[in-house]
């Protein structure tokens, strides 16, 4: 016998049933106001419908194609329709006759019905439709830009590296400079500070802070000792350099891979030699590896360091000898075409001009006349050179590997690398990669961006068109430049730097521009101290004015790049500083604001900052740097307390302590 | 005779607001006056009547109601609207001019055209 859960089971899925069809056919509008109405249920609509007319407006409802809420109203009202003529007589295939087409019916019901919905109703469809033509236009767009960018590659690229590569090659192995370098280069002997023998790159990081001690060092001052050993144990390898600076060419060959020599040098240095290059070279005249340039930075720092060394032990022929081969360093690497290893080459006259003003400075009247002439002609013998050949040869070499044959770019990757290699030497793009970053989003981007960045021939137009505006200013007195046109400024916008980043991406071309005009400046003004050594010689005093040193002295006295007058020369004074004091007297440029500030420096001391920290555009010093630039005599140079602390030179605890203090 | 779809497609909407002016009706009953009073000419089947009321109703002429009726049935109502009343109005005389216009042409005969 059946129990009474039995009895209620059911009615109670009967009571499910009719939960879930009054949920199903109830419309949400009707939902909404809490009302399960099912008024969309099709039992409801087709009641006592016979059977022909039921299909009649089942078939006209369905081919409307409307929203249910609006098919069940049509349906509903037909229903009526059809009620009606039933209760007056009239037979179900009569009715059915008489209705008339259901396909044209259900045509004219959906056209009228969906006119008559209402606004907001009518907006969210135009917004969707709007939408989704508006995707489906993007989806097309980007397809064929897709389509254009993956489908396109770059073309055959010329051989650049090997063009530059030939001038050197060309240099009679009598005349190459290079050969005697390596052999110097090969002949130093590392010098470990104290305690045990660090190996491999400590090694390597310990000799280079050693050098940078050793080189700053004065007798009697931290580092000093060190500084003398060194000397000594390199004066064979000083000699071989000696010799290498008298030769009259540069004729390095460059390579994309890591040379035999660099190899052969780290683990003779070190025992340790260098990782091998990976794969053939996308862009060999970037990729092309400048290991010499530290060779010779570390030649510059012997040199300054063994003409100090020599000085102390009286040795002036050794010293002068230093010290012109300091200044034929850095016109050799000039000779390189490569823009940075011309920075380098600023970089080591400045040090060489440094030394030499600081050894006319503490001991000019010590040299002999013979010796300082010999150091005036070397100084006088080179003029940095500012050219930007290697700069378009390396944007076209991009432009060859990241542009397909139509012009367009084909493989912004390579471009993004190119970019990040240079990443210091710009102002404006930001510090990371373009695609590293985001690599999804950026795929997506770079149809797009391949479209945005402008063709080769504008590219090609336009980095000849900036390359020969600051070819120009480099050619003209520093006072005689003019501003960048407007049609030229990349930077200032964002868009038109990435669009014509290929010709930005070298850097700022001012930059080369004014190192080359400070290492020029340093370099007659020092010939200029030299003069007037030799005129102190002669009279036993110091010229009033630079033009009453004798032309066979100094042939034109420099100018003020600020202004185009004489550098600023002046009597010492009760105030100035002891090297001042010492000289007798000053020589200052007045420095872009165009004030003589009687030669106190500014803020912005210019020969203090560093080489590669140069980067303000050419007519837009803004704000003027305030004050004089004091070029001779320079402060001696100390050493630098961190690095010496860091050797065990001298004692951490303290040297910390006194710096945190 | 029935009229052609073009004249239908003009007369008809005017012919639906003028037999609800006199009173709210429902589909069949549309169907049935206009059959009735237009002895045959302007009887459109249901296919043709029930856009045509969607499409009034979408101008705002008609206003659509469900009521139940004495029977029991539920039927849809239709009655005509303030802008539907201004639409007849101006229908009805333009159709008046084009009565006048037809008869002076001699294409309908007076007493077919009313004045």
């Amino acid at each position: 016998m059946p129990t009474e859960s039995e009895h209620d089971r059911p009615a109670a899925r009967a009571r499910l049933a009719e939960a879930y069809r009054r949920a199903r056919y109830t419309p949400l509008v009707d939902a909404v106001r809490l009302r399960l109405t099912a008024r969309l249920d099709p039992r409801k609509i087709y009641r006592d419908l016979p059977r022909p007319a039921e299909d009649l407006v089942r078939t006209v409802a369905r081919k409307t194609r409307l929203l249910r809420v609006e098919r069940a109203d049509v349906a509903r009202e037909l229903a009526s329709h059809f009620h009606e003529g039933l209760h007056s007589g009239a037979s179900p295939e009569e009715l059915v006759q008489s209705f008339g087409d259901p396909r044209a019916a259900a045509t004219l019901i959906r056209r009228a019905k969906r006119r008559a919905r209402p606004l907001p109703h009518k907006l969210v469809t135009w917004t969707t439709k709007s939408l989704l033509a508006a995707a489906a236009v993007v989806v097309i767009s980007w397809g064929l830009l897709a389509w254009s960018y993956y489908g396109s590659s770059p073309g055959p690229m010329p051989d650049r590296l090997a063009k530059f590569n030939a001038r050197a090659a060309a240099i009679p192995e009598e005349e190459n400079a290079w050969p005697i370098y390596l052999e110097a280069a090969f002949a130093m002997q590392p010098l470990p500070p104290s305690g045990g023998e660090p190996e491999g790159r400590e090694q390597r990081r310990t000799d280079w802070n050693t050098l940078q001690v050793a080189q700053t060092a004065r007798p009697g001052e931290v580092g000093w000792d060190l500084a003398v050993d060194r000397a000594n144990r390199n004066t064979e390898a000083i000699y071989t350099i000696h010799s290498a600076a008298s030769r009259p060419r540069f004729g390095l060959e460059l390579s994309t891979d890591i040379a035999q020599w660099q190899g052969d040098l780290s683990e003779h240095r070190y025992g340790e030699r260098f990782d091998q290059g990976s794969g053939p070279p996308k862009l060999p005249l970037v990729e092309a590896l400048l290991g010499h340039l530290g060779e010779f930075r570390r030649f510059s720092y012997d040199l300054a360091l063994d003409a100090r060394v020599a000085i102390a032990q009286d040795n002036f022929e050794r010293a002068t000898q230093s010290l012109i081969a300091l200044q034929r360093l850095a016109a050799h690497l000039d000779q390189d075409p490569w823009s940075l290893s011309r920075i380098v080459a600023c970089s080591i006259s400045e040090t060489g001009t440094r030394a030499i003003g600081e050894s006319l400075l503490l001991h000019g009247e010590r040299f002999t006349r013979e010796q300082l002439t010999r150091i005036a002609h070397t100084l006088a013998g080179w003029d940095p050179t500012v050219d930007f050949e290697n700069e378009r040869a390396q944007v076209l070499e991009l432009i060859d590997a990241t542009f397909a044959p139509n012009g367009r770019a084909a493989d912004l990757d390579t471009l993004d690398e190119f970019l990040s290699t240079y990443d210091d030497l710009r102002a404006w793009t930001p510090d990371e990669h373009l695609f590293e970053e985001q690599p999804i989003a950026l795929s997506i981007a770079r149809p797009l961006l391949a479209r945005i960045i402008a063709p080769s021939d504008e590219q090609i137009d336009m980095l000849l068109q900036h390359t020969a505006y600051y070819h120009a200013q480099a050619a003209r007195q520093p006072w005689e430049r003019e501003p960048i046109p407007e049609r030229l400024r990349l930077e200032d916008d964002t868009l038109r730097a990435l669009r014509f980043a290929p010709v930005t991406a070298t850097g700022d071309r001012s930059r080369p521009i004014d190192i080359r005009d400070r290492t020029r400046l340093h370099r007659d003004t020092l010939l200029t101290a030299i003069a007037i050594e030799l005129y102190r010689r002669d009279t036993g005093t110091i010229p009033q004015s630079l033009s009453d040193i004798p032309t066979k002295l100094l042939p034109s006295p420099p100018l003020d790049p600020a202004d185009g007058q004489l550098v600023r020369y002046r009597f010492a004074e009760s105030s100035d500083k002891a090297h001042v004091k010492q000289a007798g007297y000053l020589l200052y440029t007045i420095g872009p604001d165009l004030k003589d500030d009687h030669g106190a420096p500014g803020k912005h001391y210019w020969s203090v900052r560093p080489n590669l920290d140069w980067s303000t555009p050419i007519g837009e010093r803004k704000p003027p740097a305030e004050g004089d630039y004091p070029v001779y005599p320079r402060k001696p140079g100390t050493v630098d307390l961190d690095t010496a602390a860091d050797l065990g030179l001298i004692d951490p605890v303290e040297h910390w302590s006194a710096t945190d203090n | 005779m029935k009229l052609e779809s073009d004249l239908m497609r003009g007369a008809g909407p005017v012919a639906v607001l003028k037999l609800l002016e006199a009173g709210p009706k429902y589909g069949y009953e549309l169907v049935q006056a206009l059959d009735l009073r237009s002895d045959g000419v302007l009887n459109m089947g249901q296919s043709t009547l029930y856009p045509l009321l969607y499409n009034l109703e979408a101008k705002g002429f008609i206003k659509p109601e469900w009521r139940t009726a004495e029977t029991g049935r539920k039927r849809k109502y239709y009655h005509l609207t303030p802008k539907g009343e201004k639409r007849l109005a101006s229908a009805s005389d333009q159709w008046s001019r084009l009565a006048a216009a037809m008869v002076a042409l001699g294409i309908v005969a007076p007493e077919a055209g009313g004045k």
